[in-house]
This record gives C-alpha cells, sequence and structure tokens, in this order.
C-alpha cells in the first residue's frame, strides 16, 4: 500500500532509509523544521538548515520516488530566547514562498513556560499575515496535558484561526478528543518508548474514527523508526480494518490535510510496495 | 470481534508486560539504598491498582496520572 509519513525528520536520517521507505511504499513525506538535538549557535545555522530543508532534501527524496516537503518554523525547544527566536522568525517569510512549504511548523509549546509562549504567538502570527497552515509540536511525557491545553486556549482566543488548516501533533490518549471535538487535525506519533504503539493507535482510530487523523513516524535522531507508518498498516490488518479505512488514513487523510497550504501541488506517480 | 477473541490474541503479551514490570520493581527493591520516598514509584503504585480497574477508560487515566496538572489561569500565574 502507498502512504504518506506526514511528520518525519529525515535531515537527521540516511539516504538507505530514503530507499527502504520507497520499497515500502512511501511516496511522499512532511518535514518539519525542528530541533537537531543540539542548540543552534546563530541565525545562520537556522538559515542552512532551512536551505536544506527546501532544497536539498526534495532532491535527495526525488532519487527514490518521494515527493518531499516540508514546514518551517522554530521549535519550543529554541524559542525560550525570545530575541533570538525573533531574529529566526524574520528568515522565515523568503522560505514560505519557496514551493515544497506546506506552512509553519513544527511550533508550539516545550515546558510550557511564558518566553515559549511569546515566541509562538510571534510564530502565529506571521502564519496569519501569509495565510499558512500551522503544525504544533505538542510537549513530551508529564507536560503534554497541560501544555495542549494551553495551546488550544490559545487557538481558541484567535478568531482568525480555519480550526481545519490546523494539526495538534503528537496527541495519545488524554489529549486527542480535545483536539478532535474542537475541529483539528489530530496527529499521532509512533515511537518506540514514548508517545504512542502502533496497537494503541488502532486503538485510538477505533474509538473516535479515521477522520482529521494523521498518523507519522516523526522519526528522528533519536529512539524512532521511519517505517513506523508501515507497523501501523501492518496493527490495522492484524485487527482485521479493511484495506479502504486504512488508506484513508495513511494516504488520504494527510493529503487532504496537505491540500489545505497554499502551495501544496502532489505529482508523484503510485508506486507499488514490495 | 469478540472479548474472548482479544484476550487470547494478546494474553501471552500482557503476560510478558506485566513479569516486565515485576522484575523492574524487584531490581528496584535488591539494589542499595531505598527509592520509596521517589514520587515516580508512587506514580507507578498509583498505575498498577488502575489496572485492576473494569472501566474502559484505563488508558487515558493513566496518562493522567503521569501528567502535570493544567492550570486554566496560566496565562497570569
Amino acid at each position: 500500500m502507498n502512504f504518506i509519513d506526514p511528520h518525519i525528520h529525515m535531515a537527521a536520517r540516511t539516504t538507505d532509509e530514503f530507499m527502504v521507505m520507497a520499497k515500502m511504499g512511501c511516496v511522499l513525506v512532511g518535514e518539519p523544521a525542528f530541533w537537531m538535538g543540539y542548540d543552534r549557535s546563530g541565525t545562520n545555522s537556522f538559515y542552512d538548515y532551512f536551505r536544506q530543508l527546501t532544497e536539498w532534501e526534495p532532491k535527495r527524496a526525488a532519487k527514490y520516488g518521494i515527493e518531499h516537503h516540508c514546514w518551517m518554523g522554530i521549535n519550543a525547544k529554541e524559542a525560550e530566547d525570545v530575541g533570538f527566536a525573533e531574529e529566526v522568525i524574520a528568515l522565515l517569510p523568503e522560505f514560505l514562498e519557496k514551493p515544497t512549504v506546506l506552512g509553519i511548523g513544527e511550533i508550539g509549546l516545550h515546558k510550557n513556560t511564558r518566553n515559549e509562549v511569546t515566541t509562538l504567538l510571534e510564530l502565529i502570527e506571521l502564519g496569519m499575515k501569509t495565510d499558512e497552515q500551522l503544525l504544533f509540536h505538542t510537549p513530551h511525557l508529564e507536560d503534554k496535558y497541560p501544555g495542549t491545553r494551553m495551546i488550544l486556549d490559545i487557538l481558541r482566543s484567535d478568531s482568525r484561526i480555519d480550526h481545519t488548516r490546523v494539526c495538534i501533533d503528537h496527541c495519545e490518549e488524554h489529549t486527542i478528543r480535545m483536539a478532535l471535538d474542537e475541529g483539528y487535525w489530530a496527529g499521532i506519533t509512533l515511537y518506540p518508548i514514548t508517545k504512542a504503539t502502533p496497537e494503541r493507535t488502532v486503538d485510538m482510530i477505533e474509538l473516535y474514527g479515521p477522520q482529521r487523523i494523521l498518523v507519522n513516524s516523526s522519526a528522528d535522531w533519536g529512539p524512532s523508526d521511519p517505517l513506523a507508518v508501515p507497523a501501523f498498516i501492518f496493527a490495522m490488518r492484524r485487527r482485521g480494518h479493511p484495506e479502504s479505512l486504512i488508506r484513508q488514513v495513511v494516504y488520504d487523510n494527510p493529503l487532504k490535510f496537505m491540500g489545505g497550504s497554499r502551495n501544496f501541488k502532489f505529482s508523484a506517480k503510485p508506486q507499488a510496495a514490495l | 470481534m469478540t472479548a474472548s477473541e482479544v484476550l487470547e490474541r494478546e494474553f501471552l503479551a500482557v503476560r510478558t508486560k506485566l513479569i516486565d514490570i515485576a522484575a523492574v520493581l524487584d531490581r528496584i527493591g535488591r539494589a542499595n539504598g531505598r527509592a520509596t520516598d521517589d514520587p515516580r514509584l508512587g506514580k507507578i503504585s498509583q498505575g498498577l491498582k488502575l489496572l485492576a480497574d473494569d472501566d474502559c477508560d484505563r488508558t487515558e487515566r493513566l496518562q493522567m496520572i503521569f501528567s502535570l496538572p493544567y492550570n486554566e489561569n496560566w496565562r497570569t500565574k
């Protein structure tokens, strides 16, 4: 089955993994800008990273028939220094015009601090000015629940925001309902230790239905699996779910969500999974 | 799928996970010193008690045991 991984950090992965993903049926990836595992020392590092996401990674993916799209932003992990974050945000308008950019992301909260909120509000403001879709990172572990509620509070208080053009990502059992109830897309991330497993993700699909749910690997430099979406497909089949339902979650849904981006065009030819 | 069929499919995996948890708790108990004042052990204990409930929202409630509280006045705190 062809699939889309709507959230994966290929800049931290190998070319061989692009190849294996293609063999498993991957036709498109979405790569949000994120924290690369270390704090960058200046805005030039971000500039080069944004160039990597918009120029180099699409070429690397295309060699295996995978379309690469990306999101521009500054992750909450590097948002605590508000002045520095403002300098990075000033770089974004140039990149938001690139043809493979889907919007602003991943942005959000990490430790739910006042400074993180200040930077987040500036990123949302930019997104509203340039009519961008928004992709929100919700915090890890014990910070997820209050952080997700704070993000939803912020979004609820801004009447300009179209909820159907926003994804609340890294949802788990205690946060997914509130994202879906307010009309947002809900991302579920499959991680081997934190976040969700394929089996628990199938549970959430069974509980809430497939509408507005995106399943991703968020594979990066840490413990993670770029073949997590195929593992979810396998778990769905093992539970007896029909191919049409699986395809809706791993292919139709991400195409529909990405289709809300002003730049998005999908032209990849379907390829058979081995 | 019936409840019995789900149990048949999942039984060995659940058994393994429970034995793993027991082994970790034993390991902590055998180790030098004591961790009984560590609030994380308290959360684990709460979680294990919750598993014995019959309600079908145990996963969500377990997640809340391991979550910090939400303060609705966060903008002014």
